[in-house]
């Protein structure tokens, strides 16, 4: 309560879906895919685009190294153009069935060749498809950690192992965040600790144990993957959370119909989140396969002083 | 007037002599004597539950000691495993931060066939001994209990991607596999594992798995309540 009254409060300011209307988005036409793939809409950039912010994109559950996955990384690749994104969190589950030498081949590096090489980098998270081993595998950078922080500009990146959230993990998590002055937090994972899935649903036990460590040391927002859908949520304990996991499987029609947890869902494709720190505004874009903006918005955090009376 | 009464761990609790006990009373507990009534003191309700709840307390404490000493004997069964597979781990070729996926794997198999030809004697219950088992029952089942019972013999018996995966100790658990998720509310409570082990349920087993080879060392059978 203290913090939701006292701490900095997020706010969204505006909440566009599916047909972005501002006079800044860019516009640029792009090839469509061949083969069966569904026709694409030419990119339309909702987010302000500047010079200085920090710009990353989000992906979840994407190891299948099915055709389906490679037509979202080809609009991935187009919006790259207008938006040149440096890195990408992944929400985990990135190696679906094994995990041999070819696997990493044809569900990560095949797939993603085109932003590789352009050096956009990946952080991976661990979902409750991979092994523990895949943080060593240099192009995930996680540093050989199942869990980990990195920072970008006036961002925080904590990448966390949902899977096994043990005492060693939540007390590495409570030591960083305490020290953390970062003007963001974010925290991203596998399991979503809210949501309106019929399949999988709220992960409440995780919840009962992060949210609170959230809370007390100022997460901003948090991205998940496990449900192969887009959610965004209503804003929970001042915290921002979202759902990102039909990067490579889609569960459609499984968002729960008028459930109140809800702020935005998208089940019907697969999808994919771009996302832009600028200052005290985080604008978001999500779009599917088909390459249409299927939700988009700005949260902003009051000024740095908020934060400092939190503090206190 | 008061009678100050020694319990166990420095606690202690005051007696009110009016309350009166007809029948001498010892308890004597493996840490010592608990209580000691006076005779001749006459019985009353309010004694007998004041009795029953000292009782009661010096049960649970010396449980709760027991049931630490089961945990840390639990705990250093499967830190003798990560001392030996450290040792072998150690004489291997480092697996690097930035490795290539060939480098995982040949790693990883190599890790799995040293320790599996050090272990060949392994079997069930070398590390869920009788008393953990029982010990790490009780906690799972005070842990879930009503709604949440309920909730993980779904996701765990129903929904979970890794039924019927064979369990073989010293064996691998096969890749293909989910690594179910296992509940923070639980880890905290279990006994504590060294980094390298994990817990896992797989049916209606806990299992013990060593995250780098994959190698089953240990499970039992009834963990679900
Ligand atoms: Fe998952």
């Amino acid at each position: 309560m203290k913090r939701i009254t006292a701490s900095f409060v997020l706010t969204i300011l505006l909440a566009l879906s599916s047909a972005p209307s501002s006079a800044e988005a860019q516009e640029r036409s792009h090839p469509r895919t061949g083969g069966n793939a569904p026709a694409t809409a030419p990119v339309k950039l909702t987010l302000p685009n500047k010079d200085k912010s920090v710009r990353f994109m989000v992906i979840g559950d994407t190891g299948t190294g099915t055709d389906q996955q490679h037509e979202l990384a080809k609009v991935m690749l187009h919006y790259r153009q207008a938006f040149p994104f440096e890195f990408v969190l992944m929400l985990g589950d990135n190696m679906y069935g094994s995990e041999k030498t070819g696997d990493y081949k044809k569900k990560f590096e095949d797939v993603y060749r085109p932003l590789l090489d352009q050096k956009v980098k990946f952080y991976a998270s661990l979902g409750n498809h991979d092994e523990s081993n895949q943080r060593f595998y240099g192009l995930f950078n996680m540093d050989g950690q199942e869990y980990y922080k990195f920072s970008k500009g006036n961002v925080s990146f904590y990448s966390l192992n949902s899977n096994y959230m043990d005492k060693k993990q939540v007390d590495w998590l409570n030591e960083k965040l305490a020290a953390d002055t970062s003007d963001w937090k974010i925290a991203y994972f596998h399991h979503p600790p809210y949501s309106s899935g019929a399949a999988h649903g709220s992960d409440t036990k995780l919840r009962q144990i992060i949210e609170p460590m959230f809370v007390r040391h100022g997460v901003d927002v948090v991205f998940a993957g496990h449900e192969h859908f887009y959610e965004r949520i209503k804003p929970q304990k001042g915290i921002y959370y979202f759902i990102s996991g039909s990067g490579g499987k889609l569960r459609k029609g499984d968002v729960k119909k008028g459930s109140a947890l809800t702020e935005k869902a998208y089940d019907r494709d697969m999808s994919f989140m771009l996302i832009e720190v600028a200052g005290d505004q985080m604008h978001f874009q999500v779009i599917s396969r088909t390459g249409e903006t299927v939700d988009s918005g700005v949260i902003a955090r009051t000024k740095k002083q908020a934060r400092a009376n939190a503090q206190d | 007037m008061t009678e100050n009464v020694s319990l166990p761990q420095s606690t202690s609790i005051l007696i009110d002599p009016q309350l009166s006990c007809s029948v001498p009373t010892k308890l004597h507990t493996l840490g010592g004597i608990l209580l000691a009534f006076q005779s001749g003191v006459k019985t009353t309700k309010t004694s007998l539950l004041l009795m029953a709840l000292v009782a009661l307390f010096s049960t649970g404490v010396l449980a709760q000691d027991n049931n630490k000493l089961i945990a840390e004997a639990f705990e250093k069964r499967v830190k003798d495993y990560v001392k030996l597979r450290e040792g072998i781990e150690e004489k291997m070729p480092k697996l690097s931060k930035e490795a290539k996926p060939e480098e995982i794997e040949v790693h990883k198999k190599r890790l799995q066939e040293s320790v599996r030809a050090a272990r060949t004697g392994a079997k069930q219950g070398d590390m869920f001994r009788p008393a953990a088992v029982a010990l790490i029952r009780a906690i799972i089942k005070e842990e879930f209990k009503g709604k949440d019972r309920v909730e993980l013999r779904k996701t765990v018996l129903v929904e979970a991607e890794n039924k019927g995966t064979p369990l073989r100790v010293n064996y691998p658990y096969p890749e293909t596999k989910e690594q179910l998720e296992m509940a923070p509310t639980l880890l905290l409570k279990l006994p504590q594992l060294p980094k390298q082990i994990r817990y896992r349920f797989v049916g209606d087993n806990m299992v013990l798995v060593d995250r780098e080879n994959g190698l089953i060392l240990d499970y039992m059978t009834d963990a679900i309540p």
